[in-house]
């Protein structure tokens, strides 16, 4: 599961050896902030919160259990929960699409892969508009298993759910996209 | 829900893919300097800690210095209650009480007393107040009671008189009951001492007759002194 490259890597970081911290930061800063910025409105905030992720990992490299998940999952664990809780305390409003009547949940399966699978680019455009008004953490969520193509058990340790509840998850996401994107073409 | 029938959604969603793709592309680019801001910021973490940790580390041995020092301080200082005074500890003290020649002494001092009075035209240049109060201690000298003094201290705070008359400690007041001509051992508690009990401070009214008496006769040996040191006045006055 960790390379060897990963293995020297952590090796360095615990020694907090500043060549070990500086091929952290070339090796996992674009992931890192990719992951940061999806979340968070603005590129300053997520300047301050990459800093805050790296500091983190350097300062419990030793709480690393490669049993558990590998090393990029990790730091994207403590990337998520970072950006999380920076958007829980600066409570930014921001309107995102709830499904409150429950008419996303009335979706049928066929239509949903109607709507998201036959390839169509005017779609594509659709899908993009409707991202945007997905919250934060649907939007990681789905980036993370269709973009990054991260299995359901490494998704549910980076955002500290059972494994079920992301399958679930993933399924409730696509049928509100649907449902966005109906009201859009409406 | 099987991960495989989740898996079947990768393929199966393409537009959707297709959409995220996209969107991860038009994200904002990394700014380029933010790296080398991060090890900055590092390295600022770094220092903090270590001049944390430099200050620590010079200041425990202060810290361990002053928590020694506080400890010999400690056990140095002698509790309040210390058998040295012998106040608290409520046991008896036996003390050993030299018995002066009561009988010797006394008509000895009679004799000196009426020397005194022999001398007090001699000594009449010095100030009046002085022998007033040198005198009452000369006929306190002799006992005259059985009775031991017990609020002798806090006299002054009583009255003037009271404080003339029980200048003279109680010593051989106590020894005038222990057998005569003999080195006795008196029992003192501390209910003997004055200080050391409440209900010490006050007076009997028997302590309270007897300063009476003592005062009247301080006041009476006063006047007499005034009137002999008047005489002695006028005498001087007629021989110029």
């Amino acid at each position: 599961m960790v390379t060897d490259i990963e293995i020297n890597l952590i090796e360095g970081l615990k020694e907090q050896s500043p060549k070990a911290q500086q091929m952290m930061v070339e090796r996992y800063g674009r992931h890192v902030f990719n992951q940061v910025v999806r979340l968070l409105p603005s590129v300053e905030d997520t300047e301050e919160v990459y800093q805050d992720v790296f500091l983190k990992v350097f300062l419990n490299i030793n709480m690393y259990n490669e049993e558990k998940a590998s090393f990029k999952t990790w730091v994207s664990r403590i990337a998520y929960n970072e950006s999380i809780t920076w958007l829980r305390h600066k409570r930014r409003e921001v309107i995102y699409f709830e499904d409150q009547d429950g008419e996303a949940e009335r979706l049928s399966e066929a239509e949903v892969e109607a709507t998201l699978g036959h390839p169509d680019p005017e779609t594509v455009q659709l899908i993009r508009a409707a991202l945007k008004h997905l919250p934060p953490e649907e939007r990681s969520l789905i980036t993370m298993f269709y973009y990054e193509e991260m299995s359901v058990k490494d998704i549910a340790y980076v955002t500290d759910s059972p494994p079920n509840t992301i399958g679930s998850k993933l399924f409730r996401t696509r049928k509100k996209l649907c449902k966005i994107i109906q009201m859009l073409q409406s | 829900m099987k991960e495989d029938n989740i898996d079947t959604l990768r393929q199966q969603d393409t537009n959707l893919r297709d959409a995220i793709r996209l969107e991860e592309e038009a994200l904002p680019p990394m700014p380029a300097d933010l790296n080398a801001r991060l090890m900055k910021r590092v390295e600022e973490e770094r220092a903090k800690k270590a001049a944390k940790r430099r200050r620590s580390r010079m200041l425990w041995p202060s810290v361990a210095a002053a928590c020694v020092a506080a400890l010999i301080a400690v056990f140095l200082t002698p509790p309040k209650g210390t058998p040295e005074d012998g106040m608290s500890t409520g046991k008896p003290i036996a003390v050993k009480v030299e018995k002066p020649k009561t009988e010797k002494e006394v008509p000895q001092r009679e004799a000196s007393q009426k020397a005194t009075e022999a001398e007090v035209p001699q000594r009449i240049s010095e100030p009046s107040e002085k022998q007033v109060a040198e005198q009452p201690k000369v006929k306190q000298s002799t006992p005259t009671t059985t009775q031991p003094l017990l609020a002798q201290e806090s006299t002054s705070e009583k009255s003037a008189t009271a404080e003339v008359a029980a200048v003279e400690p109680s010593t051989e007041q106590t020894t005038v009951e222990a057998p005569r001509n003999e080195t006795a051992t008196v029992m003192l508690t501390e209910r003997d001492i004055p200080i050391t009990r409440p209900e010490n401070y006050k007076y009997t009214p028997e302590e309270i007759a007897l300063l009476k008496q003592q005062a009247n006769e301080a006041y009476l040996k006063w006047v007499e002194l005034e009137l002999e040191i008047s005489k002695y006045t006028l005498e001087k006055m007629a021989q110029k």
